[in-house]
């Protein structure tokens, strides 16, 4: 049996607690990832009170934010399943959720409505809207007006506008 | 000089008083193989020889070693005023064919009553070696001799302190000497000017003179090495220096200022025998370094721990890395020198083994057996070593459970310290994808734990590699000493 990290794919030893690739912890100490698989016995072996049966977990239990890489900001995206990514200017009749005009989104070849960010079963999504520069993922072009997932630390330029998506999942 | 200080035969040899004859011809020949003049033409390799010849020449004598037995003290047979506590990840092995890995957190401690009898401070034997090359001048070398003056204000009355500057030339500024007069050592620390380039060896050389005019299990022996720049060309002689200090039990430990000094050999230096090194850019950094190295000298408890160490063929050991005091990374040899023992909270250790393959009869695994050494300058014979063996259950199918929560809570940190280090031999090896993508593994942890500030300079960083092929002097240290900082949490921030 080859055990592989949950988020680099690159192959663990029995017993590690951390990757030694990514740094992505391997275990689930008291409390529970979403790494591991959640059973009754599980729960019950956690070292941590039991999360309350009664509240049953959202449809989405992860987190992103996106990293703007060339000022160090963040931009926390919360509340919502689908964030459309772009820059408002005037005359606009579609706003985007995110705009992304305070950070010299302009010069960066961002376009008014550039992309959307969507969440599914904890999972992130990215659709380029058929902006005029493209979105790249860790600098491969992704195919317009289809999902394309992300993970954790994966870098998106939106034309050269680059973020780096920070997803954290969460019980 | 040495003579004296070594006083038990047993801690010579660095093995314990129950030793078999085995254990103690095998310690003989370690030891013989390294100090051994054919081996080590250095006069002072040659001196600790003879001395370990004379306690092997009592030991592996079976009636002369009774006889040596019947004349020591009772506290060496039975010390009891130490505790250890080892916390494993796991509570067995996996029966295996292929390699896993196995941490353990190694929590060395004084026994509560053996801690509050003790003198409050114990008295110490420090030399302040101080870089006065060139680019000192200015703010960095103010600041190093404020400190020295607060230093020589702070010293009680059986205190020895020597004070060694260094460029292209060493000089013995105050000589090793207990109740010095206080206006002539405040006027020579004053006089202190820079000039010149940076050759440590020569000043750790002095530094190293002064220290053994009055080497004393009695003191703590400590050289503090305070530079900013690059030495070129006499780094191996300053490593066998530093090694063979190890020995007689003296600690280094390091500061470096700015980006220009070389981190990889000053660690190397300290961490051989039990020391530290850090990193500090500012006035206030070189302060609270001063303040802390001070806290822990005067407060430990005992000293020089070190843990002579045999693995059986399929066990390696990976990593140690020390948590307190002052975490650093330790090498790893035959003997890991882990520093003193504080005398309120502990010295804790994470090993990191990895197993090759298990057995499949054996019920109980040894993946260490190893002797502890350390100093305790309260006892009537200050050296002492016992046992300490590391071994684990072997099961088919153990029942996963969560690894102890303080074992995962230090990993946590560490693996942040370890990408960096990782990063750093990649790029050294020419395997910059491998570099880059364990750094923007880094500054995605780094963002998740909410340090924005460290995550940022590493992102900048990636640039550099891609344009450079290495890393800047500065943010290679910014990186390693921030994420090194996260584990104990206190960091020069700078400007």
């Amino acid at each position: 049996m080859t055990l592989i990290c949950p988020n680099c794919k690159k192959p663990v030893l029995e017993g590690a607690i951390f990757c030694s690739e990514c740094g992505t912890k391997l275990i689930d100490s008291g409390g529970l990832s979403t790494a591991a698989i959640q059973t009754p016995e599980t729960i019950a072996a956690a070292d941590e009170p039991a999360p309350k049966p009664a509240a049953p977990l959202p449809v989405s239990s992860a987190h992103i934010n996106l990293h703007i890489i060339r000022t160090g900001q963040i931009i926390p995206l919360e509340g919502g399943a689908e964030f459309t990514l772009g820059r408002i200017s005037e005359g606009q009749s579609i706003m985007p959720d995110i705009d992304l005009s305070p950070y010299d989104a302009y010069s960066q070849g961002v376009s008014r409505l550039h992309a959307t960010l969507k969440v599914r079963d904890s999972l992130f999504y990215i659709e380029d809207l058929g902006s005029s520069n493209g979105t790249r993922i860790n600098n491969n072009k992704i195919t317009p007006l289809t999902d394309t997932l992300i993970h954790n630390g994966d870098v998106i330029a939106l034309g050269r506008f680059k973020v780096q998506a920070l997803i954290r999942q969460e019980n | 000089m040495v003579t004296g200080y070594l006083d038990n035969y047993y801690a010579r040899l660095g093995v314990p008083h129950t030793a078999t004859q085995e254990e103690i011809r095998n310690a003989f020949h370690a030891a013989a193989r390294k100090f051994h003049p054919d081996a080590n033409k250095d006069t002072r390799a040659t001196e600790i020889f003879l001395q370990i010849q004379e306690a092997y020449e009592t030991l592996s004598n079976p009636a002369k070693r009774i006889a040596y037995d019947e004349i020591l003290p009772k506290d060496i047979k039975t010390p009891s005023n130490v505790l250890v506590n080892t916390i494993y990840s796991r509570e067995s092995l996996t029966v295996l064919e292929h390699p896993q890995l196995l941490y353990v957190m190694l929590n060395i401690m004084a026994a509560p009553k053996a801690a509050e009898e003790m003198p409050r401070r114990q008295p110490m034997n420090l030399c302040l070696v101080i870089d006065t090359s060139n680019s000192m001048s200015g703010p960095w070398l103010n600041t190093v001799k404020e400190t020295a003056l607060n230093i020589v204000q702070s010293l009680k009355s059986g205190d020895i302190l020597s004070v060694v500057t260094f460029n292209d030339r060493a000089e013995v500024i105050i000589p090793a000497s207990r109740n010095q007069n206080l206006n002539i050592l405040e006027a020579r620390i004053s006089l202190i000017n820079a000039r010149g380039g940076t050759e440590i060896f020569q000043g750790l050389e002095m530094g190293y003179n002064e220290i053994i005019q009055n080497l004393s299990p009695d003191y703590a022996n400590h050289i503090i090495l305070i530079t900013d720049g690059r030495t070129y060309g006499d780094e191996e002689d300053a490593l066998k220096l530093a090694e063979i200090a190890s020995d007689q039990s003296i600690t280094i430990h390091a500061l470096g200022i700015g980006s220009e000094w070389n981190d990889e050999f000053l660690e190397d230096l300290a961490s051989s025998t039990g020391g530290s090194c850090e990193y500090a850019y500012t006035s206030d950094g070189i302060r609270s370094f001063f303040q802390r190295k001070f806290g822990h000298i005067q407060n430990s408890f005992a000293n020089n721990v070190s843990l002579s160490i045999k693995t059986p063929e399929s066990v390696t050991l990976n990593y140690v890395f020390r948590l307190t005091p002052d975490s650093t990374s330790i090498p790893i040899s035959d003997t890991l020198f882990l520093g003193d023992i504080p005398r309120v909270k502990s010295l804790s250790v994470v090993l990191e083994f990895q197993v090759k393959n298990t057995p499949r009869q054996k019920a109980e695994f040894v993946l260490l057996d190893g002797i502890l050494n350390m100093v305790m300058p309260t006892a009537s014979i200050p050296n002492f070593s016992s046992r300490l063996t590391f071994s684990r259950k072997l099961e088919e199918n153990p029942l996963p459970a969560p690894p102890p929560r303080v074992l995962v809570e230090a990993l946590s940190r560490l693996s942040l310290y370890r990408l960096q280090e990782m990063a750093r031999e990649d790029i050294k090896e020419g395997n910059l994808d491998k570099a880059t993508s364990r750094l923007k593994n880094l500054a995605t942890q780094l963002l998740t734990s909410g340090e924005t500030a460290l995550a940022h300079t590493v992102m900048l960083e990636l640039d550099q590699i891609r344009s450079s092929q290495q890393m800047g002097p500065d943010a290679e240290k910014r990186i390693k000493y921030g994420t090194r900082a996260l584990l104990v949490g206190n960091l020069d921030q700078g400007p």
